[in-house]
């Protein structure tokens, strides 16, 4: 077992090598001839020095600048190809979604004309309810009115002409119109989120996880964070719409 | 070098500047292909996954951080690459030609070739303690640099470094290496008895 003098001396002797001061000096070596524990402690470390030194002097060399160069040019076409075949197909989305647009801006503006249309031919609710055929005296003599048994005249109620019917066909054209819209807003939509890019980080940047465990780290996808809100959105929006 | 030459080497590389990409290359394969090499302990494997870490870097050189160095930056796109080569040779049955070293107790004539010996022994310890060791040795980076590599608290760093030089040591010392003369106690001072 090493006494205390001995721990202290393997203490400073890592100390020295954390700080890359030598150990092979007249202190060191004074104290490492006091005891066998020191004598050892020294020497493996004196011995773990020397393979380090000689290691250094004898670095592999290698002349990689041509192979380099090589392999960055011919990863260079192949990364042209898949950026010229995702812009293709990028492009084919950007196409299919301007025709639902313009879809869209259609159903928009016929929904749009059918409820204009709706509140201009809607008459008036009391008026349809309780037509009046005579206007009421306002002459000063309702008591009298009703003094003499009520013999003012009775207003007849005029039978309506089915307004309520056609604002309801209107109306269920309307919702079938908006639900329509609906539909084409979530393809659109599900268009658009093919931009949104899943995110991957970059290897070169990133922290390396911990290495006990093998585990890749990854963000939650922001893509199918996107398809689930539009998913809720429209989804409500039907309810909206049938009750 | 200087950070403003590194930015200028930098900046000429992503123009895309084939002299300039063959100075990088120059630069830093010295100490990119000896990490490889100590931590792969093969040298074919150690040259492709150097040139892979020269890809890497050069294809990436924008998400260099001009603030820091541009070595430790290097050297841990390297260190990646290294752990993802050996757990894809965990993965593979292994060859016969990574078992050209078995560890033996026997002390031999031969023993002297420390660098050689060395080795062996980095093969032995654990892939963290050999990277912590590597870069601290051979790259001559701080326990802080290598915790940001590592993604480590630099007290880990310093308990991983000692572990690495007691089993590098007691490796060496099993296999009988004498260490080189000039480590002798006894050329100075001779044991009383």
């Amino acid at each position: 077992m090493p006494d205390s003098n001995s721990k202290q001396f393997i203490r400073r002797l890592r100390d020295a090598i954390d700080e890359r001061e030598p150990i092979d000096t007249p202190e060191f070596r004074a104290e490492a001839v006091s005891n066998e524990v020191n004598r050892a402690a020294w020497r493996r470390y004196a011995l773990l020095e020397s393979a380090v030194e000689e290691t250094r002097d004898r670095q592999p060399t290698v002349d990689l600048g041509e192979a380099v160069l090589t392999a960055l040019r011919s990863s260079a076409p192949n990364e042209a190809t898949v950026d010229r075949a995702v812009s293709a197909r990028t492009a084919d989305t950007i196409a299919e979604s301007r025709r639902r647009f313009g879809r869209m801006a259609l159903a928009l503006s016929t929904i749009a004309a059918l409820v204009l249309f709706a509140l201009l031919t809607r008459p008036p609710r009391d008026t349809a309810s309780q037509p009046i055929a005579v206007a009421p005296d306002r002459s000063g003599n309702d008591g009298d009115a009703i003094a003499n048994g009520g013999s003012q005249p009775i207003p007849e109620p005029v039978p309506e002409q089915q307004p309520e019917a056609e604002i309801d066909e209107l109306l269920a054209d309307a919702t079938a119109a908006y639900r329509g819209l609906a539909r084409e807003t979530r393809f659109a939509f599900a268009d658009l989120a093919l931009f949104v890019p899943d995110f991957k980080p970059n290897d070169a940047e990133v922290p390396m996880p911990p290495m006990e465990t093998d585990e890749g780290w990854a963000p939650p996808s922001l893509r199918n964070g996107f398809d689930r809100t539009l998913d809720l959105l429209i989804e409500n929006s039907d309810e909206a719409t049938r009750t | 070098m200087t950070v403003a030459a590194d930015l200028e080497l930098v900046e000429r590389c992503r123009n895309g500047d084939d002299v300039s990409l063959l100075r990088f290359v120059e630069r830093f394969q010295g100490i990119v292909f000896g990490l490889c090499f100590r931590m792969l302990g093969h040298r074919q494997d150690a040259e492709d996954t150097a040139q892979e870490v020269f890809v890497r870097a050069l294809k990436s050189l924008h998400t260099w951080d001009r603030e820091r160095p541009l070595k430790p930056w290097v050297l841990a796109i390297a260190a990646n690459r290294c752990r993802t080569a050996l757990s894809k040779r965990a993965k593979r049955p292994t060859p016969t030609e990574f078992l050209v070293h078995p560890v033996t107790e026997e002390v031999g004539p031969d023993r002297d070739d420390l660098a050689e010996e060395l080795q062996l022994a980095l093969d032995e310890l654990r892939e963290e303690y050999r990277l912590c060791f590597e870069l601290f040795h051979f790259q001559e980076l701080g326990c802080d640099e290598i915790g940001r590599i590592l993604d480590r608290p630099s007290g880990t760093v310093k308990t991983w470094l000692h572990r690495a030089r007691r089993e590098l040591a007691r490796f060496l010392e099993r296999r009988g290496v004498a260490p080189r003369a000039r480590f002798e106690l006894e050329a100075i001072h001779p044991p009383s008895s």
